[in-house]
């Protein structure tokens, strides 16, 4: 077994079966990271490729500061990004409501959905409200982080976050009805 | 038992967590395909350009440093002390009939000093046969004791400008006595200046006429000795075995090249050539021409448009109604089932393809050489002749089975058939055997019609750096 140092190492002299290795252990996961942020399975499709083309092509630029785990994501979550950054940018300051988060005290959400079927749901919001979810929610980047990267306003963040939020709440709870 | 969360961030972070699922297998083909290679360091864009610029340069530092000499006749000082087989040669020793002895097949100094010297128990005499090429390089000062002789003897030499006189103490010099210690070299010094001149870079150049009106003047009152001895000379001269004749070579050459489109936007292309030449050289001037294999490639994408039978979204069926009465009157409840939508949607995709080219090629070579000990210095230029022999272009790499495919765009030019170009290269070998040589010319090709169709080129005359490198053979 490789350590870690090493197959780096190997993936830094561009030896073909590091890469191939390399992309064996993290695709699976990141084709996870970009179902969500994608529309479709063929968006997912695309931006998995352009990360991993990414990834691959600057591998040298990977310090080891923090582990390869994390560089390897981040860099398909900004491919990702820059795959919707375009439509971004006409992301609308909506207002946001005041109750941002629904905390279900009483009863809570019980976990009876599948992950297929939340897939599902995320991937049926619209482009802003999806991607500043993914970002904000899931992959834990501050309103300030997202203002930066999708060069959009932190109210806009914030308001496509809570309209994003808003949706799913209405359709968890429908589903879960219907069980 | 379900677990609960307290919303719906927590329900989403959770169960992302640790979502896994197996991509498609054709993501990491059209991956492998699309990583530049970069093992080819060497051959990088940088690395080819610099080593070129560098090799060029020294070598053409090199050989106008070597080929600038004020005077020829220092360059034939220098030139003669490499061909020992002369230059150990005394010529006082030449009788009136020596030369008409040397012949092709057995020139040597110890058979031509047997048959020649007058006193042939002095052929014995070692002092006679060592006369190193330093010494000769330095007969000027051979001994410090002999110094004044031998300026006092050069001060003669010169005053004594009337043809007879030279004539006469040359002829008694050689013709009474073979020389027995290193003072009697300097009276060889004006004819053994001459035959200094004969080594193999400039007997070729000489006749007997051009000898005695040349500028190595000394010479031309030994050669006028008398009419058989210069008769016998120029025979000599035009029989010997130094005289140069034509000679081939041959080559093995391998050229990584770099070819540039100033013009356009695609990236610089890369060659590799294997050549098999034949050079014919005549003096100091060559042909050279061969046959020659050259594999390119180029990487692209092609365009695909297509419709896909996908899912578009659902949509909730009310397959029932039922009413229920309460207080407040009826209610109806709507009993539904939700229904995914599928429909043809238009996508364009890219499809990342490589195609291999291979050509003819066919050079020819004009150029000029220089050798210097162990080395050869040479120019070179004519134009080579490309012909497209075979090509593979890969079947487009469709993204999905069931497609309807409606335009494929094909992003990569395509290349003619024929196409010619001006090369010009400065070249350096060096001798590893008498019959074997490296190679090393770096190598300017200019396009005269771009190796692509104009329509989608803007450069009309790409053009390409190269370090030729390989053997040359030498059989003769």
């Amino acid at each position: 077994m490789h350590s870690e140092e090493q197959f780096i190492e190997r993936c830094l002299k561009n030896d073909t079966k590091a890469h191939e290795m390399l992309y064996k252990r993290y695709a699976p996961k990141m084709y996870g990271v970009c179902l969500r942020f994608a529309k479709n399975k063929m968006e997912a499709d695309d931006i998995l490729q352009d990360g991993f083309i990414k990834i691959l092509t600057n591998i040298k630029s990977y310090r080891n500061e923090g582990s390869l785990e994390g560089w390897v994501r981040k860099t398909i979550v900004n491919t990702a990004i820059n795959f919707y950054k375009k439509n971004a940018r006409y992301l609308k300051d909506i207002s946001i409501e005041q109750t941002e988060i629904i905390n279900y005290d009483n009863e809570g959400i019980i976990d009876n959905l599948s992950v297929k079927e939340l897939l599902n749901l995320v991937q049926q919001l619209p482009e802003g409200y999806r991607l500043i979810f993914n970002l904000y929610v899931i992959e834990g980047y501050t309103h300030k982080e997202i203002s930066k990267m999708l060069k959009i306003s932190e109210n806009t963040s914030k308001s496509q976050l809570s309209r994003a939020r808003k949706t799913l709440q209405k359709e968890v709870l429908k589903q879960q009805k219907s069980y | 038992m379900n677990k609960q969360y307290k919303n719906i961030d927590e329900l989403f972070k959770d169960k992302f967590k640790d979502f896994e699922l197996d991509p498609p297998d054709h993501i990491w083909k059209n991956i492998k395909e699309n990583i530049p290679n970069k093992g080819n360091n060497f051959l990088s864009k940088g690395g080819i350009t610099a080593i070129s610029i560098i090799i060029l340069t020294v070598s053409l530092f090199t050989f106008l440093l070597l080929t600038y000499t004020p005077e020829n006749i220092q360059y034939a000082e220098k030139t003669a002390i490499e061909n020992n087989t002369i230059n150990k040669i005394p010529i006082n020793i030449i009788s009136d009939n020596n030369i008409n002895i040397i012949d092709n097949d057995s020139f040597t100094i110890e058979s031509f000093l047997k048959r020649h010297v007058k006193n042939p128990e002095l052929s014995q005499n070692q002092n006679l046969f060592n006369i190193s090429s330093n010494q000769i390089n330095n007969h000027y000062d051979i001994d410090k004791d002999d110094q004044k002789n031998i300026k006092s003897k050069k001060a003669n030499n010169i005053k004594t400008t009337k043809k007879a006189q030279i004539k006469q103490n040359i002829y008694n010099e050689n013709y009474s006595s073979v020389p027995t210690d290193n003072t009697d070299i300097n009276n060889t010094n004006n004819i053994d200046l001459a035959l200094l001149s004969l080594n193999k870079n400039n007997y070729n150049k000489l006749s007997y006429p051009s000898i005695t009106n040349s500028i190595y003047g000394p010479l031309n009152p030994i050669l006028q000795l008398d009419n058989r001895n210069s008769n016998a000379f120029e025979s000599a001269i035009s029989s010997s075995s130094f005289i140069t004749k034509p000679k081939f070579l041959f080559g093995i050459y391998f050229t990584p090249e770099i070819i540039f489109y100033p013009s356009d936007a695609v990236p610089n292309k890369r060659s590799l050539s294997f050549e098999i030449n034949s050079i014919y050289q005549n003096s100091d001037y060559f042909i050279q021409s061969g046959l020659g294999v050259s594999f390119s490639n180029d990487d692209g994408n092609y365009t695909i448009d297509y419709e896909k039978y996908d899912y578009i979204g659902s949509y909730e069926d009310v397959y029932e109604i039922t009413f229920d009465s309460t207080e407040n009157g009826i209610i109806p409840i709507y009993h539904t089932t939700t229904v995914d939508v599928y429909d043809s949607i238009r996508h364009t995709s890219l499809s990342p393809t490589k195609n291999k080219y291979t050509y003819l090629q066919i050079p020819l070579f004009f150029g000029y050489c220089r050798e210097f000990r162990r080395m050869t210095y040479s120019i070179k230029a004519g134009p080579s002749l490309s012909i497209l022999i075979h090509e593979k272009i890969p079947d487009i790499n469709y993204p999905y089975k069931d497609i309807n495919v409606f335009n494929i765009d094909n992003k990569i030019p395509s290349r003619i058939k024929t196409h010619w170009q001006f090369l010009i290269s400065v070249g350096l070998a060096y001798k590893l055997t008498n019959n074997v040589s490296l190679a090393i010319e770096p190598t300017m090709r200019y396009y005269m019609k771009s190796a692509y169709e104009r329509s989608k080129i803007t450069t009309k005359h790409p053009y390409s750096i190269g370090v030729r490198t390989g053997f040359i053979f030498n059989f003769n």
